[in-house]
């Protein structure tokens, strides 16, 4: 797609402190007519660059348990354990990794006895998980809420 | 930009020791093994089926009108910006815009770990917050100390970040990193704080 301007920037970074902003309200601040805000952002969210939603705090939502697990799996099974882990409530984050282990998976769950039922009966009892390792998250210092992984995988 | 929790789980631990030392008339200094971390859990807001119809309608399009919410849920439109203001003032959710990583340039995501010696963690993780490109940082209890999630726009980017920005950081005595090969699930509309 093409470059992202300077004004998309701008435009975007005002939708993103509030996005009940009106195109009125966002081309008044930057000093653009509001057809032109309405034009952009339609083609950002079009090309995928862009999502206008929400976003929740987890935490806020009594969520208290956070977990960043590591799993081996068998190179045959990786796709399999992947479909499989996304249908896991609980599971934010799936991403496939260099190293020692194939996947990382963020699970935020209400305590630690949902994680470990979903470790127990959900990931280590799938037949091509060969090792597991986990981190208890006990603070989060940052999380940008500006960006994310919009576009579908290829 | 740090967003420091005020919101992190409370874990107090009182050994027999000290319970056992209240009993006797108090010595000049009772080691005191109790530990409380930071703030107190925080109270989740009770939340009703307007409400998380709204957060889904919001879900969808963090610009949709209250009066288009109030027809769709039959109920008034100053119902909804009542819920709404609650909702977004009790920090459970923001209508917002977010980018994708690829349009804001960035080609590859890295996970790393970080080992903290003789300095705090916080310190190290508020310097790692510093720069544009850490995504999300997490304290982990035990070792390492903290993973944290950066992103790179390129072999040059990447390179300058882990062994120019990060590792230059005082307090950190070694990382492990890990190349994100595919991101498959991203939850977008959820944060760990706001």
């Amino acid at each position: 797609m093409k470059k992202i301007s300077e004004l998309d920037h701008k435009i975007v970074q005002a939708l993103s402190q509030d996005a009940r902003k009106s195109n009125r309200e966002i081309a008044r601040e930057i000093g653009i007519s509001d057809t032109y805000v309405r034009k952009r952002l339609l083609r950002l969210q079009e090309n995928g660059a862009i999502r206008i939603g929400s976003v929740s705090a987890i935490l806020n939502l009594g969520l208290n348990f956070v977990a960043e697990v590591m799993v081996a799996v068998r190179p045959s099974g990786v796709s399999d354990f992947i479909a499989l882990a996304s249908k896991i409530e609980g599971i934010t984050l799936i991403a496939k990794i260099s190293g020692k282990y194939d996947v990382l998976l963020s699970v935020t769950v209400r305590n630690i006895e949902e994680f470990e039922g979903i470790l127990a009966n959900q990931i280590r009892s799938h037949p091509d998980v060969l090792d597991i390792a986990y981190h208890i998250v006990k603070t989060v210092y940052k999380h940008r809420s500006d960006i994310a992984a919009i576009r579908e995988p290829k | 930009m740090l967003k420091r929790p005020a919101k992190t789980k409370t874990l107090s631990r009182s050994p027999k020791r000290a319970a056992a030392s209240s009993s006797r008339p108090k010595a000049k200094s009772v080691p005191q093994y109790t530990f409380v971390r930071e703030t107190s859990a925080p109270k989740a807001l009770a939340l009703d089926e307007l409400d998380y119809n709204i957060l889904s309608a919001l879900r969808e399009n963090g610009r949709m009108q209250n009066t288009t919410m109030a027809e769709e849920f039959g109920v008034s439109e100053l119902t909804i910006a009542t819920r709404l203001r609650r909702l977004t003032e009790n920090g459970v959710v923001r209508a917002t815009a977010q980018w994708d990583f690829a349009s804001l340039g960035y080609q590859e995501v890295m996970f790393v770990d970080i080992y903290v010696r003789d300095r705090l963690v916080e310190d190290v993780a508020a310097d790692i917050g510093k720069l544009e490109d850490s995504i999300v940082i997490l304290g982990l209890v035990g070792e390492p100390q903290l993973k944290v999630m950066v992103a790179a726009r390129d072999f040059q980017h990447r390179h300058d970040l882990l062994f120019g920005s990060i590792a230059k950081i005082p307090g950190i005595s070694r990382t492990d990193i890990t190349i994100c090969l595919d991101i498959e699930k991203w939850r977008a509309d959820y944060v760990l704080v706001l």
